[in-house]
């Protein structure tokens, strides 16, 4: 039985182990502080006239997120922020679904082409992403107008629905998904496919029970990178949903800007930073289990 | 002193240069006391990758470092240079220790099997690079590097990138490299083994070449027994972290001291039995008149090589044996027999026989008695 | 699907694109081709302002960036110790928490301190959102190199610091170009970090840009998007046919 020995170079073998303290040091004070001081704020009281907060410990933030007193004095729980919370997980999870059907296939497409095509297709997909969101997401309030390209082409106006920013989203995040799949997909070795029909299976099922479970790793990482950010989006529903349809994004900069109530905001933040924290734990689970 | 002058490293130095550096070059040998190295293997047990491993290598000598994958050959070259951390026991060299200095500090260079040469410098500045490292004069460091390229035959080719040289090329290169710096050890991490076989056969003998014009101790890592029998003034065999022998190659080949040694340099049948008065019973055969080195034992294990064994009579006969296979090996013939107890012996015959022998049949085995050599 | 999904991606831009050239007022009913619209916007002084500031955060922000995100990837080196995956991930979070919490954070954080926030608060904000992405293609290249080459450096007597000054540096300079150009990027086309961490007179381009927006679409706006598309895009083909005859000449001399 024959040990590969991995080879333990020294750690610092590029150049001293110094040089990456400023790195740590921005990591620490611009990325680890803001979240602790959120997570501060949520539990502060809202300041004086709206503005800032007041260094008082206080639970409130969080009761105003959860529950609401009617003038009665009644506590029930509060619709108004459950419903838009719930509202923006259910968006981002049908955004990922949509991306996921949509970009498996354009993923494995691209990777049974032959190499030159490969890159170029790539690069067509990979543009999109250089161009700016807002120019993305214009695009569509231009085609979805009362006055723009589908509704002349007899579609109902979308502009400044929930379906407007739903597809904005998908739309932003399409290429997200595709690419780390893509990435699996080109790994794969073609002679196992080869093999597998060669043995009489039909298409769909040695997409099913082969190629799909070969590719799980850049599945995993296209969801990630497609559900927590759509999540946390803000440019597309103010600019498509016109703010009608609010999700959590709009809340919390509603809560910094004209509501005026850091500590909501940052309870807000806090949540979704929790949820983001969940599923980022959870796809790393399977990804140390898919390793093994 | 008049002998070592010849031994100096890159030849035409002054003789006033030359004492110091018969002082510098000279008197260092390395003393790898003990050295023990573990680590985890990916399911958490624990590797010795050096068991307890002492050497002594006197000053200007090329020794060989062979054995098989994983045997810690590599893992000793890397500690001496400093690469690899020791768990235990002590790296000396010339008197000083040297196994808590950090790779730069230390008096010994690496040639690595990839040559590693900097992609972004020319084979010159390769070169210059070490020498930069330590406070040497730009003069001085220009010339330092004509010798070095003049001695390895490179100078046509001083300011080539490596990307622009064939394997042989970089090689030299790389080894030029390691040479400038004047190390009191050169170590070899399998040089040789990305070159196709005639390049690796010219390049063996410009080693040794190399190796007489600058009197450097060279350490040399391989596992190919041929090349080290070739290269080493000794061999030491490593298996699984234990050195088996150290001795010259004639000495490893005649008289293996483990099974592993005798099997793994070389071919050899390895007898079972009984030695009593200089004589052998075992395995089906009888073996008289053995040397006064064979010790009486119940426990025996004779070790005979192919070329020790004869299938024509004249030489002293042991017994019975039937033909199991014949190879032709184009000088010699590679005879597979078994004896009535299902040993296996491998015999090297003379190429006429081959008419003569048939599968299946018995025939008689002679040995030579001196060339028998006993196993622990 | 592949070639649907394509089609999908690309059919707005290019409506944005031809609508930039619509004669008419109206910004979303064709009337003819015209490039009036284009000339217009040369005389938008908020829109030249705004795209000032921008370039005048991204072009530091892509040397700091890089500069920051090079000595992260030399001093890591493999190092796989606790305390070294801890302080990496947290660099790395921006790439993966989403960016409204960040912002957010990073405003908390100014208010608490009593950070105004003008250039240089924007600045650092933009400087620690690129870094994680100016890490990628330096630890890369990194790792494409023969490591024995570092080993060799140090055995040839060179201190941790004449390695990275007279080997690894050098030989990342085209990374650290790469590193440099995409934290460019992402520094122009940020958005909500700057939303929250800029003050009054850090108004950046994307920022002017958004509040156009909201007011629904015109002809000037069309102009913006058209262009926003356009730049990016003339810049990466550029950069890919460049280092593809890079390449093909590297290919072939080395034949």
């Amino acid at each position: 039985m024959k040990l590969t020995m991995r080879r333990q170079s020294e750690p610092g073998i590029y150049g001293p182990r110094s040089v990456s303290i400023p790195a740590y040091v921005a990591g620490i004070f611009l990325v680890g502080c803001p979240l602790i001081v959120i997570t501060l704020f949520s539990f502060l009281q809202r300041g004086d006239f709206g503005s800032g907060v007041i260094h008082k410990f206080t639970l409130d933030a969080y009761r105003t997120v959860f529950f609401e007193t009617d003038l009665m004095g009644v506590k029930s729980f509060n619709f108004t922020y459950m419903t838009i919370i719930f509202r923006s997980v259910v968006l981002a999870f049908t955004v990922t679904l949509i991306c996921l059907i949509v970009g498996i296939p354009t993923a494995i497409w691209i990777a049974l082409q032959k190499k030159s095509t490969q890159r170029i297709l790539i690069a067509l997909v990979t543009i999109p992403f250089w161009v700016n969101v807002l120019a993305r997401t214009y695009a569509w309030m231009l085609l979805l107008a009362e006055d723009g390209l589908f509704h002349q082409l007899g579609a109902p106006v979308l502009l400044y629905t929930s379906w407007a920013t739903f597809i904005g989203l998908t739309y932003a995040f399409l290429p997200f998904m595709v690419l780390p799949i893509y990435a699996s997909a080109e790994k794969l070795d073609k002679s196992i496919l080869e093999a597998a029909f060669d043995l009489g299976a039909p298409g769909w099922r040695v997409l099913l029970r082969i190629v799909i479970p070969m590719i799980k790793f850049g599945i995993f990482a296209g969801v990630a990178i497609v559900f927590i950010p759509a999540l946390g989006a803000y440019v597309q529903p103010a600019l498509l949903g016109g703010n009608k349809t609010m999700l959590i994004g709009s809340l919390i900069n509603d809560q910094f800007g004209e509501s005026r109530n850091w500590p909501v905001g940052s309870a807000l933040a806090v949540l979704l930073l929790a949820m983001t924290g969940i599923i980022l734990l959870s796809t790393r689970k399977r990804k140390l289990e898919l390793a093994s | 002193m008049a002998a070592y002058v010849n031994l100096l490293p890159f030849n035409g130095v002054s003789s006033q240069r030359a004492g110091s550096m018969v002082e510098e070059a000279g008197w260092a040998d390395l003393a790898i006391d003990g050295v023990a190295k573990s680590f985890r293997d990916p399911k958490g047990a624990e590797v010795k990758a050096l068991d307890n491993v002492t050497l002594r290598i006197p000053t200007g000598e090329f020794v060989v470092l062979l054995g098989p994958s994983g045997c810690g050959k590599t893992t000793l070259l890397r500690s001496i240079a400093g690469f690899e951390k020791i768990d235990a026991g002590s790296i000396n060299l010339g008197g000083k220790r040297i196994d808590q200095l950090p790779p730069h500090k230390r008096p010994v260079n690496t040639v690595f099997q990839s040559y590693a040469l900097f992609p972004h410098m020319s084979v010159a500045q390769n070169i210059a690079f070490g020498l930069e490292n330590e406070k040497i004069e730009k003069s001085e460091i220009k010339s330092r590097v004509a010798q070095v390229l003049e001695l390895v035959e490179m100078s046509a080719l001083a300011d080539r990138k490596p990307s622009q040289m064939s394997g042989g090329q970089q090689q030299r290169a790389a080894l030029a490299r390691a040479l400038a710096k004047k190390p009191k050890v050169l170590l070899l991490d399998e040089p040789l083994a990305a070159l196709d076989l005639k390049l690796r056969k010219s390049m063996q003998i410009e080693l040794k070449r190399i190796h007489r014009a600058t009197g450097t101790t060279f350490l040399f890592v391989t596992h190919d027994q041929n090349e080290a029998m070739a290269l080493g003034d000794r061999i030491a065999v490593f298996n699984n972290g234990q050195l088996q022998q150290v001795g010259t190659p004639f000495e490893i080949y005649t008289a293996p001291k483990t099974e592993f040694v005798a099997n793994f340099i070389g071919e050899s049948t390895v007898l079972l039995g009984e030695v009593k008065g200089h004589s052998f019973h075992g395995d089906g055969l009888s073996i008289n008149n053995l040397a006064q080195t064979i010790n009486d034992t119940n426990n025996a294990k004779l070790i005979i090589r192919p070329e020790a064994f004869s299938l024509i009579s004249g030489v002293s006969l042991c017994g019975e044996v039937e033909i199991k296979e014949v190879i032709f090996a184009g000088d010699a013939l590679e005879v597979l027999l078994l004896t009535s107890t299902g040993r296996e012996v491998k015999v090297k015959s003379e190429v006429s026989l081959l008419s003569r022998l048939d599968i299946g049949e018995k025939i008689e085995l002679f040995v030579d008695v001196d060339q028998i050599g006993q196993l622990a | 699907m592949g070639i649907a999904s394509l089609i999908f991606l690309y059919l707005p831009l290019i409506t944005v694109l031809i609508f930039s050239f619509n004669k008419s007022e109206d910004a979303t009913v064709w009337s003819g081709f015209s490039t009036r619209w284009y000339s217009t916007i040369l005389d938008n002084t908020d829109l030249i302002r705004s795209a000032k500031v921008s370039l005048s955060i991204a072009i530091p922000c892509a040397i700091i960036a890089a500069l920051i995100a090079t000595g992260l990837a030399i001093g890591i080196g493999k190092a796989t110790g606790k305390l070294q995956n801890a302080l990496r991930a947290l660099v790395n979070a921006p790439l993966v928490l989403p960016e409204i919490v960040t912002s957010v954070g990073t405003l908390a954080l100014f208010s608490l301190v009593g950070i105004p926030l003008h250039y240089t608060s924007l600045l650092f904000a933009h400087v620690v959102m690129c870094v994680p992405f100016a890490f990628l293609p330096i630890r890369s290249r990194l790792r494409d190199f023969d490591q024995n080459i570092f080993e060799a450096a140090r055995d040839l007597g060179a201190s941790s610091v004449r390695v990275m000054t007279k080997i690894t540096v050098p030989l990342l300079i085209p990374a650290l170009l790469s590193s440099g150009l995409l934290s460019f990027i992402i520094s122009m086309d940020d958005f909500l970090t700057s939303l929250f961490v800029s003050g009054p007179e850090t108004t950046t381009l994307p920022i002017y840009i958004f509040g156009l927006l909201k007011l629904g679409a015109t002809p000037e706006v069309n102009v913006i998007a058209a262009l926003l598309l356009i730049i990016p895009t003339l810049g990466l083909l550029v950069g890919i046919t460049w280092t593809t005859t890079r390449r093909r000449s590297n290919e072939a001399r080395n034949k």
